[in-house]
């Protein structure tokens, strides 16, 4: 899909979550089932595979996320999967949560760890990364397995890596 | 000094800042990599011995083989070893000690 459909797609799924009141809450769902998407080759294919009817789809996704994620994200998403743009659904969200940071006046502060945070840890590094950068943050986390120790932040263009996986690379490449 | 003269000199201190504190955390990063490293060593000295003696065999048998695909095998065997014995070491304790670590790390910045 080109950038400027996917900038509309995701402007207006801005638009929606604002008019229901919780632009918040949506786009944190949405970047949870985004993720959990780029991890799932099953969710993937299930999802974007057009021999499937959108219908069917979109049930999966009812019965994925129904009970978990608010009504507005659970429509929006059906929504995209119905038009048939699953497979852009992650940089749909990218977009989404790029326009809700601003929206708040913040930077979007993604953080990749190993295993999840708890809301304490994930309030004291979000406290942590806002008086590193002197930029308000947006934190979003992501459990990604492969960092195998450690946290890898990403706020805008700066990258403090502080992650296992990091020091093995260097240390395979020393050897 | 203009005001934007000044704004980029401000810019130009901020980059400065950030820059060094990144090299500090690398820094740091790499103290605690070496710390499980060394806690690791035992385990894989005798992998690593062992991956030796299998690349000493392997170049007896294979005398008509590079010795730079040698190396480059022996290479990934290493940080293999290295790796099993780092995923080994990284109980629950562990890695709340390396976020733990990092928050600390990164609050401290400025």
């Amino acid at each position: 899909m080109s950038e400027s459909r996917i900038e509309g797609y995701a402007r207006a799924l801005v638009e929606i979550a604002e008019a229901e009141g919780n632009l918040a809450v949506v786009e944190n769902e949405l970047f949870r089932l985004a993720r959990a998407l780029e991890q799932s080759e099953n969710l993937r294919s299930t999802l974007t595979d057009e021999s499937i009817p959108a219908a069917r789809r979109q049930a999966v996704v009812e019965a994925l996320i129904g009970g978990t994620a608010t009504n507005t994200t659970t429509q929006l998403v059906g929504l995209i999967i119905g038009a048939g743009r699953g497979r852009d659904l992650p940089a749909i969200v990218d977009k989404v949560v790029k326009r809700a940071s601003s929206a708040q006046n913040k930077d979007l502060a993604e953080v990749r760890t190993a295993v999840a945070l708890t809301p304490e840890q994930e309030s004291r590094l979000a406290a942590a990364l806002e008086k590193a950068t002197g930029k308000k943050v947006n934190l979003k986390v992501v459990v990604d397995p492969s960092v195998l120790g450690g946290v890898v932040a990403t706020v805008g263009d700066s990258v403090i890596d502080g992650s296992v996986r990091t020091r093995l690379d260097q240390v395979k490449s020393r050897l | 000094m203009s005001q934007a003269t000044q704004e980029a000199t401000s810019i130009r201190a901020a980059i400065g800042d950030i820059a060094g504190e990144r090299n500090r955390l690398v820094a740091e990063a790499d103290q605690q990599a070496a710390t499980m490293l060394t806690e690791g060593r035992a385990r894989i000295a005798a992998e690593v011995a062992e991956l030796e003696a299998r690349g000493d065999a392997e170049i007896a048998a294979s005398r008509s083989r590079s010795s730079d695909e040698l190396r480059g095998e022996i290479s990934v065997l290493a940080s293999q070893a290295a790796q099993r014995a780092v995923s080994a070491s990284l109980n629950a304790s562990a890695q709340q000690e390396l976020i733990e670590n990092f928050i600390n790390s990164v609050g401290a910045a400025r």
